[in-house]
């Protein structure tokens, strides 16, 4: 078998962890080959450790057969390995031929030489079939071409080992379609590629083999047609996991949040982010806002929670909140799980206990004449934490900064429900999460509903609002441009509208 | 399970001595250190016969000292020179905990000092209310409203305006000096020494006794005063609700928000409190008999320093007093090793001191760093022999199984 990578009992410790623990990864040539493993698992870490990022404490590198020593990432471009990151390194008023060329610009004189690169640029898209207008600015072109002009980046680098790291997060269906025909193009022309996710799905779909880490420890390799997507979940979660959310039919009842043509304006551009919606959400069901990233959901959010002024009416149980406090709102029963848990749903530097009562501190229950009741919140800390199983260092006294990313969001979820609120609005809830704390999240969502409160969803993971919702509606550059059963509808459906390509009036 | 036991009573031992309280503590006693080594590098150039005696008379200045034609009042002194510096250093860290850095306090001590002092020359009726003395007390709260005001300026722009309260700030530092000038210029001016008139002896701050306890001819109540503004201040950010509000304001503007919280109004709040403590501190330092404002064109330096003792002591109202107090030791050491039995020093030596503890403390990150390094170090050299051999056996079990896994 001829490996092209070879990395081999790979050691890299950091202070007080493991973050790769006798980790080997070997590639094939022309063969994708997924990297599987939750966040925290050390799949970030050994990518570095191939970038010459990191130093390993033990074990070697080959590539094509031969040892080698990656000291930093010129290293790495000399033995021809990129990466096309999850977050694009592009420079936004720059025109795609000159974000290529940057850093190995052409020259003819001392001065730039656009036509050479271009040249090379259109031939290396037509035979890849990376469809890109090299002319115009990163900022006017789609995310999926943006990604596209990554991959190009690297090609025109000649690298021969791509290395993809979460790429699906940001596309449309139609778009991580087309990636994968892409991909699989690459491989024909001889490239091999490290794919690094934590999609089972796609991994299915689109690689060769897997490679599964858990907790910085190699867990194996497995041919990925010989599998299933159960097993490569069990590999990677370390028991078996339950993907189909269990959950009975919706019986909505009242309703409980009525949005009235609710627009809001950009502060700065003065565009519309949110043009003029309307819905409205029952108790006993959970109502999905799908679309793809930044086509008005958080700006929407903003305005049903206070956050952010707008125009339009908002109803909670028939009353007109429009023009109550952020503070008042909460009290009348908003529920609110953030978008940004660092940002908003935490004040990081605060315990555990303080940021449990973060919206109920000054409740009698919490204080008296103005002096806290410290008794009373450790109380609650301690309740919340056995009742959520929210695991921290040294417990209610933990800086809520050095818990992990699925402890953090549970203690905002234990938060927003123990408020016992009519209205929970749960905003992409699982983002960064790994599968053991996405379970707990969606039940925790469905046990809501079936209490009979009104859940409201955003979500921009098509899977999780397939499964989760009983409702759905899509938002498309600040329009409502469709509403969903999700009984009746597909993905590549709600994809057609997400991306703009279809409308319903509503 | 017993491996797991001794793994938590390790994780303790490196969480403890890596904390961050504990980092912070250490950095500050490590930039103290430094400070006074490179003070004593310093003397021991300028005067190597006397360095080393004068050296332990700065650091040492509240134990009796037995010097000719100088009479030590050590405790007294200390206390007199530390408490403005406390009291300024306190409303700079009380800012710090809303996430505001209030350069204001020059100004802010400065308003406060002059009403202090126009209500003690002025305002004479106070002395006898209903046979009460009322005219120190009145003083005092005139100067803490005139202070919050001038904070309260720089509060509304940064709250409702978005103006940063530095650059605000040190305008009005300027504005607050020349209008004090101005004032006393035309209210209570004493031409003949170019300064302000003096205070009414009602109005001078009494000592309750203090002077048996420290003799000295400087003390007074002001040193209770701070230390009861360092209790109230802690009371307030530990133990309620606005406390928990301004500390929730100046670590997360946005999340703040998003709890409902007024973050507004905590902003304007917490430097219309710094500004009160600010001018507090300059009323106390009037308020005391044979100090009168003098007409110059020079900032106060005791909100300046205040910044530098609010860093000294995490910027928290306790590690402000007693950095406070470290600060007047200091001070008052400077002063006494002037005479020419301790070789003449200037007393501004006492300032490369403290401006080097201040550098020192800037680089605290770094100090961290190696602490860290070190305590890693220690901790592995401490660890029993056992787990170093569990430590290596450990990782064995994996590599079957990833063998297995690659065969597959």
């Amino acid at each position: 078998m001829e490996y092209v990578v070879e990395m081999l009992n790979i050691t890299k410790e950091f202070p007080g962890i493991k973050a790769n623990d006798n980790v080997t990864l070997q590639l094939i040539k022309q063969e994708i080959h997924a990297l599987l493993g939750e966040n925290g698992a050390g799949k970030s870490t050994l990518m570095s450790v191939l970038f010459g990022l990191y130093q390993p404490e033990e074990g070697i590198i080959k590539i094509n057969g031969k040892e080698v020593k990656i000291n930093d990432p010129n290293d790495a471009n000399k033995y021809k390995i990129g990466m096309v990151h999850q977050h694009f390194k592009l420079v936004h008023n720059y025109s795609v031929v000159e974000n290529i060329m940057l850093g190995v610009e052409s020259t003819k004189k001392g001065l730039l030489d656009y036509s050479v690169a271009k040249e090379k640029i259109i031939e290396l898209s037509e035979k890849y079939n990376l469809r890109i207008d090299p002319d115009s600015l990163i900022e006017d072109i789609s995310v999926g071409m943006q990604q596209r002009v990554e991959i190009l980046k690297m090609l025109y680098r000649d690298a021969e080992i791509l290395i993809f790291d979460e790429p699906t997060a940001v596309l449309t269906p139609q778009e991580i379609k087309e990636l994968m025909k892409i991909m699989r193009n690459l491989t024909k022309e001889g490239k091999s590629i490290i794919l690094i996710t934590h999609k089972l799905k796609e991994i299915k779909q689109v690689a060769d083999r897997c490679s599964v880490l858990r907790k910085g420890k190699y867990i194996g390799t497995v041919g990925v047609k010989e599998t299933t997507t159960e097993k490569m979940a069990e590999m990677m979660v370390g028991r078996p996991v339950n993907f189909e959310i269990d959950k009975k039919k919706a019986v909505p009842t009242d309703v409980v949040l009525e949005v009235k043509d609710i627009t809001v304006e950009d502060t700065l551009s003065k565009k519309l982010k949110v043009n003029n919606v309307s819905f409205s959400v029952k108790k006993g069901e959970i109502f999905c806002v799908a679309g793809i990233e930044g086509n008005g959901q958080t700006q929407l959010v903003e305005a049903i929670t206070g956050l952010k002024k707008s125009k339009g009416t908002v109803l909670l149980n028939g009353e007109d909140i429009t023009h109550l406090s952020i503070r008042n709102r909460n009290n009348m029963g908003v529920s609110h799980i953030p978008e940004d848990r660092h940002k908003h749903g935490l004040v990081l530097d605060y315990s555990l206990e303080y940021n449990l009562v973060l919206q109920e501190y000054f409740t009698p229950k919490f204080q008296k004449y103005g002096f806290l009741k410290h008794k009373a919140i450790r109380e609650n800390a301690d309740k919340l934490i056995s009742e959520f199983d929210i695991r921290s260092g040294q417990g209610a006294i933990t800086d809520a900064r050095s818990m992990s990313g699925g402890n953090q969001q549970k203690a905002i979820i234990a938060r927003e429900v123990s408020r016992n609120t009519d209205l929970i609005i749960a905003v992409q809830p699982t983002r960064g999460l790994d599968v053991g704390a996405i379970e707990f999240v969606h039940k925790e969502l469905v046990d809501l509903r079936d209490q009979g409160k009104a859940v409201l969803l955003i979500s921009l993971e098509l899977d999780e609002v397939m499964n989760l919702s009983d409702r759905i509606i899509v938002m498309y550059e600040g329009e409502l441009v469709g509403e969903f059963d999700p009984v009746k509808t597909t993905e590549t459906e709600l994809g057609l509208y997400m991306a703009g390509s279809k409308r319903s009036e509503v | 399970m017993g491996k797991s036991n001794k793994e938590a009573k390790k994780f303790n031992f490196e969480a403890f001595f890596t904390g961050k309280m504990f980092m912070d503590v250490i950095s500050s006693i490590f930039s103290i250190f430094l400070g006074l080594l490179l003070g004593y590098i310093v003397m021991y150039f300028l005067n190597p016969e006397y360095a080393t005696s004068a050296f332990k008379v700065v650091i040492g200045s509240w134990k009796p000292i037995e010097l000719s034609g100088t009479q030590a009042f050590n405790m007294g002194e200390i206390m007199f020179r530390a408490t403005p510096i406390i009291l300024t250093g306190l409303a700079i860290s009380f800012a710090f905990k809303a996430g505001l850095f209030n350069i204001g306090v020059v100004g802010q001590f400065t308003v406060g000092a002059v009403s202090a002092i126009y209500v003690g020359v002025k305002w004479t009726f106070l002395a006898d209310v209903a046979g009460m003395n009322l005219h120190w007390p009145i003083a005092l709260l005139v100067a803490m409203l005139v202070g919050g005001l001038w904070g309260a300026i720089p509060g509304f722009l940064k709250a409702y305006r978005n103006v940063n309260e530095v650059v605000s700030g040190i305008m009005l530092n300027y504005v607050g000096m020349y209008l004090s000038i101005y004032f006393v210029m035309n209210n209570m001016f004493n031409a003949t020494y170019a300064r302000a008139m003096t205070i009414e002896p009602s109005a001078e701050l009494p000592t309750w006794g203090l002077e048996k306890l420290f003799p000295s001819p400087n003390i007074s109540i002001g040193i209770l005063l701070a230390l009861l503004a360092v209790i109230i201040t802690h009371i307030i950010l530990y133990n309620t609700k606005a406390g928990f509000e301004i500390k929730a304001v100046g670590y997360n503007r946005h999340a703040s928000k998003y709890a409902g919280v007024n973050e507004n109004r905590n902003i304007a709040l917490a430097l219309i409190i710094s500004g009160a403590i600010a001018g507090l501190a300059g009323a106390i330092v009037y308020l005391v008999p044979g100090k009168s404002f003098a007409i110059v064109d020079v900032l106060e330096g005791q909100g300046f320093t205040g910044i530098a003792i609010a860093l000294l002591g995490l910027t928290t109202p306790i590690g402000t007093f007693l950095v406070g107090i470290f600060y007047g030791v200091l001070q008052y050491g400077g002063y006494l090793i002037q005479g020419n039995l301790l070789g003449g020093f200037k007393p501004e030596i006492v300032d490369v001191i403290i401006s080097t503890i201040i550098y020192i403390s800037a680089l605290s990150l770094l100090v961290k760093m190696y602490m860290k390094k070190i305590i890693k170090f220690i901790s592995n050299l401490t660890k029993p022999k056992v787990e170093d051999e569990q430590l290596v056996s450990e990782p064995e079990k994996p590599i079957v199984e990833a063998k297995k896994g690659g065969d597959e």
